[in-house]
């Protein structure tokens, strides 16, 4: 894919634009908070990665670095519009809530059985839940399980990515995941 | 003995082998006699895979101006060169 790039491959190009611009939108528009200019700064984004794409060095995945430079863009355009990735909304992910005083389930976890990885391709209404699940969740919480939860990219890497620590990586993705759990097993309860 | 809500609080970690030996150990432990648990770690698995089919869910075949786009694009990253990639 590399070599098809640097070689000025356009049907490459495509493949990968089609394979990552929606993602990329997505994750600018957390960091942007406004979906039009995280088009714009994700449109800028390929055309630094194509301008410079025999630097890649294949240290991180292909999509790594291009959500490296994404990120860094991201950044850089929402502090000059005197904004940064906000961690002012965040909570805990309801984890307290859930408990007793005794450190003890409030709600015994329900069995999924209706939901086998076998059928979660298929079933697209609890697929739908999870999207918007996750459009509501907090920013910081949003970024973190957009690159660790579906990009699949290192806590280093999304520590990098958002200029936080691997430690609050690590919390944010926990926090995401186990809301999103937890409206999950409340739709299983009806 | 960890409580339920320690479990909970170590399920990602867990889930990411990022935990240590003894941090797993007194995780099995806990998940041997708590049915609670026990669903509660297969949920998180579940929802980990769902995170991960959603992200590619949205991945569209084709969408309006999308062409145009990629096209100015690559006009942009030539800047008047006929080959992108080379300085
Ligand atoms: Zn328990």
């Amino acid at each position: 894919m590399v070599k098809s790039l640097v070689a000025g491959d356009k049907g490459a190009f495509e493949k990968l634009y089609r394979q990552h611009n929606q993602g990329m939108i997505r994750f600018a528009t957390v960091i942007l908070r406004n979906r039009s200019t995280a088009e714009e700064v994700t449109q800028d984004t390929w055309v630094a990665v194509l301008r410079n794409i025999g630097q890649f060095e294949g240290r991180s995945s292909l999509a790594g670095w291009i959500f490296a430079i994404l990120a860094n863009k991201a950044r850089t355009r929402a502090s000059r519009e005197g904004r940064s990735l906000s961690f002012e909304e965040d909570d805990d992910g309801g984890l307290a809530a859930a408990f007793d005083g005794m450190g003890r389930w409030k709600n015994m976890p329900e069995l999924w059985d209706e939901i086998t990885p076998e059928r979660l391709a298929n079933d697209r209404l609890i697929l739908e839940h999870v999207s918007r699940a996750i459009e509501e969740l907090p920013p910081a919480q949003r970024a973190v399980l957009i690159l660790r939860g579906q990009y699949g990219f290192g806590s280093a890497e999304v520590a990098r990515m958002l200029e936080i620590s691997e430690g609050n990586v690590r919390v944010l993705l926990h926090r995401a995941r186990f809301a999103l759990r937890t409206g999950l097993d409340k739709l299983m309860r009806k | 003995m960890l409580k339920c809500n320690d479990v909970a609080s170590r399920a990602s970690g867990l889930l990411d082998g990022e935990l240590g030996t003894r941090s797993t150990l007194r995780l099995w432990l806990h998940l041997a006699i708590c049915k609670g648990c026990r669903r509660f770690i297969r949920q998180m698995n579940v929802t980990n895979e769902l995170v991960r089919q959603s992200g590619r869910a949205e991945t569209p075949t084709s969408i309006e101006g999308e062409e145009a786009r990629m096209d100015e694009i690559l006009s942009q990253a030539n800047g008047g060169g006929d080959q992108f990639g080379k300085p």
